[in-house]
């Protein structure tokens, strides 16, 4: 009888002690993948020397678009008080090529990837920080990736391409980014 | 028993390089701690300094990574401060004070960091230098490093110092004390002549010495100003026994008339007034015998007989008095029983006389000197003394006679009498000592107070110069 008990108790404790590290490891606040790219295009607009012309241009907005609101706009408000260089941030919808003129940091994400060409090449040569997620994207003319390592969110760069849009980054900001180079047959060189 | 260590006891070529020594490690040692705060001060302030740099650096890297939560970076910027001499610990703390990146090894700053400021003052503990930087950007604190440097150097920098500072106080106390020395010599070696000198004027109450000026200068003023002084109390105290001796011979002369005058009294009294009032005496003799069987005229003539003998009597004893009877004819012994005979009638003092010399007398001054010098010493006693016993004692032997006064009176100190106090009847011994040393002998006192005193005169058979003064 006293060893029945025994073993009830020995499989109790042992219950909880098994529904209790669950609940530990569900208790370590994961960030939603969007919330952190969100914030990560707040701090890219931070690592980018903004030309003055940009800048006179808008000197108090600095506009971030984005072609797929749906992840991006529920995050937007842990952004929306920031400031970079005294200019406020401000979220727009993209659904066309020439929506992304007036921003200055442009996410292209979501499945429409002749859009995203389209853009690219648009704004290719502007003061426009473009920053996207598919893997083609330094190839078609983008500045920056954001690339799933494991659950990490790792960035890669474009020197050429930022050169290209006149978008000097901060040293600071390379030194966690991988920088690729393009190659001819459109895939990337580290 | 602790006895305490004086500087002034020591003598003078030891003491001076001593206080010099003293002066200069003190000063070394003051002047090093001084300068040893002041370094540690300015090495510590340098040490914050440097960490606050690494921190500042290690804030601006580790911003993006911070930004971007890329612990990998993180670390990585850390990684680099590895290396880093006394750099025992770097952690990147994020805004909400979670450790976000840390040197491995720095496992007990897991805990998050208390917020104290962005920017705290460093920190000792247990000889740790612990310093708290702000990671921002654009005015936004995104989080915190926290570096920990040991302060080792800083023991390691003060020990080499005090290591410097032990030399340098050895070799200045060494340098200074053999400096001193050298230098010192100067000043040692005339003072050191002059405390000579001054011995030995103490000692033999020699004034010829003098110190011999070697250099110019304070000394060789001090030098000269001393031999002047010596100069001036020679020249002085010649002038002074010169006028002693003077003085002594002019005493002796006086004496010498005063007894001439005495003795020619003497004989006036003896040879006109004795020889009359004895004619007298034999003529009122004749005149009873002539008178015989006349009454009333006897008993008148016997007294004036009676008067003319107790005047004749009185003569004598006037005579006695001025010469002592059979001083000259038959020695001093004879003459001192006869002033100790008129001593007794005058005080009742009984007087004893032991004569265990050979016989052999002095010079007629001599005795004569003697003699009153031992009378002087009984009309002392029978003035001051409230003795009852008088005991005269001759002795003689290596050429000198010597007479003792022995009395059991009241006693004296015989230092003050030593030490020329007049006072107080001190006269008379004061007197005899100046008679007897200038005839060459001497005179020892020997008494204490309440037990009586015993003076001896001591006086050599020969003539020297001194007893030949005029």
């Amino acid at each position: 009888m006293w060893a029945l008990q025994r073993i009830i108790c020995a499989i109790a404790c042992l219950g909880c002690l098994l529904w209790t590290v669950p609940t530990s490891v569900a208790d370590t606040p994961v960030v939603p993948e969007y919330h952190l790219k969100t914030v990560f295009l707040y701090n890219l607009a931070k690592f980018v020397k903004w030309p003055q012309a940009a800048v006179k241009a808008s000197p108090d907005v600095l506009r971030i678009g984005v072609m797929d609101g749906t992840h991006v706009r529920p995050a937007f408000p842990l952004i929306a008080k920031k400031r970079v260089r005294g200019r406020t941030l401000e979220l727009r919808l993209i659904t066309s090529a020439r929506d992304a003129d007036d921003c200055d940091v442009v996410f292209l994400n979501g499945d429409d990837l002749r859009l995203i060409q389209l853009i690219l090449q648009r704004v290719r040569t502007r003061p426009i920080l473009t920053v996207g997620e598919i893997p083609e994207f330094t190839d078609w003319g983008g500045i920056i990736r954001f690339r799933m390592e494991g659950e990490h969110t790792r960035i890669d760069v474009s020197l050429e391409n930022a050169a290209l849009a006149e978008l000097p980054l901060k040293s600071q900001l390379l030194q966690l980014c991988r920088i690729v180079a393009h190659t001819k047959s459109g895939g990337e060189q580290e | 028993m602790t006895r305490r260590f004086r500087t002034s006891t020591l003598p003078i070529h030891r003491r001076l390089p001593l206080l010099m020594l003293l002066a200069c490690s003190t000063t070394v040692l003051v002047a090093s701690a001084l300068y040893l705060t002041h370094d540690m001060l300015g090495f510590r302030r340098h040490m914050d300094n440097q960490l606050a740099s690494i921190a500042r650096i290690v804030a601006l890297n580790s911003t993006a990574a911070l930004m971007f939560q890329d612990r990998d970076t993180g670390a990585q910027v850390l990684t680099a401060l590895r290396d880093e001499k006394g750099i025992m610990g770097v952690a990147i703390y994020g805004a909400d004070g979670a450790l976000f990146a840390s040197f491995e090894g720095m496992d007990h700053w897991q805990a998050p960091l208390s917020d104290s400021g962005d920017r705290s003052p460093p920190e000792n503990l247990a000889g740790q230098r612990i310093i708290k930087h702000p990671i921002e950007m654009e005015g936004e604190t995104l989080g915190h490093v926290r570096i920990c440097a040991s302060t080792a150097p800083l023991r390691s920098h003060a020990y080499s110092y005090l290591h410097f500072v032990l030399v340098v106080v050895l070799a200045v106390s060494v340098i200074a004390f053999y400096l001193s020395r050298f230098m010192l010599g100067q000043i040692v070696t005339p003072l050191a002549a002059l405390t000579d000198a001054a011995k030995s004027v103490t000692r033999d109450n020699d004034y010829s010495v003098r110190v011999a000026a070697t250099q110019s200068g304070d000394m060789a003023e001090v030098i000269a100003a001393f031999n002047a002084m010596l100069d001036e109390i020679d020249t002085n105290s010649n002038a002074l026994v010169a006028h002693q001796d003077r003085l002594r011979a002019l005493s002796q002369n006086l004496q010498t008339a005063e007894e001439n005058e005495r003795r020619a009294l003497a004989a006036a009294l003896h040879d006109s007034v004795c020889q009359t009032l004895f004619g007298i005496q034999m003529e009122l003799s004749a005149f009873a015998a002539t008178l015989d069987g006349v009454p009333g005229t006897k008993a008148s003539i016997q007294s004036l007989r009676d008067h003319v003998t107790a005047s004749i009597t009185e003569a004598r004893s006037i005579t006695t008095r001025l010469t002592p009877s059979g001083l000259e004819e038959l020695g001093l012994m004879s003459a001192l029983k006869g002033a100790a005979t008129d001593l007794l009638e005058h005080t009742h003092i009984d007087v004893t006389l032991h004569d265990n010399s050979s016989g052999k007398e002095l010079s007629a001054k001599r005795r004569i000197l003697t003699f009153r010098c031992v009378q002087e010493l009984m009309r002392n006693i029978s003035k001051h003394a409230n003795a009852r016993n008088v005991m005269i004692e001759l002795n003689d032997g290596e050429g000198a006679l010597r007479i003792t006064v022995r009395d059991d009176g009241d006693g004296f100190d015989p230092e003050t009498v030593r030490s020329n106090n007049r006072t107080n009847g001190g006269f008379g011994l004061f007197s005899i000592i100046e008679r007897i040393s200038f005839a060459g002998g001497t005179v020892d006192l020997a008494s204490t107070p309440g037990e009586g005193a015993a003076i001896t005169l001591k006086l050599p058979f020969a003539e020297d110069g001194l007893s030949q003064a005029p």
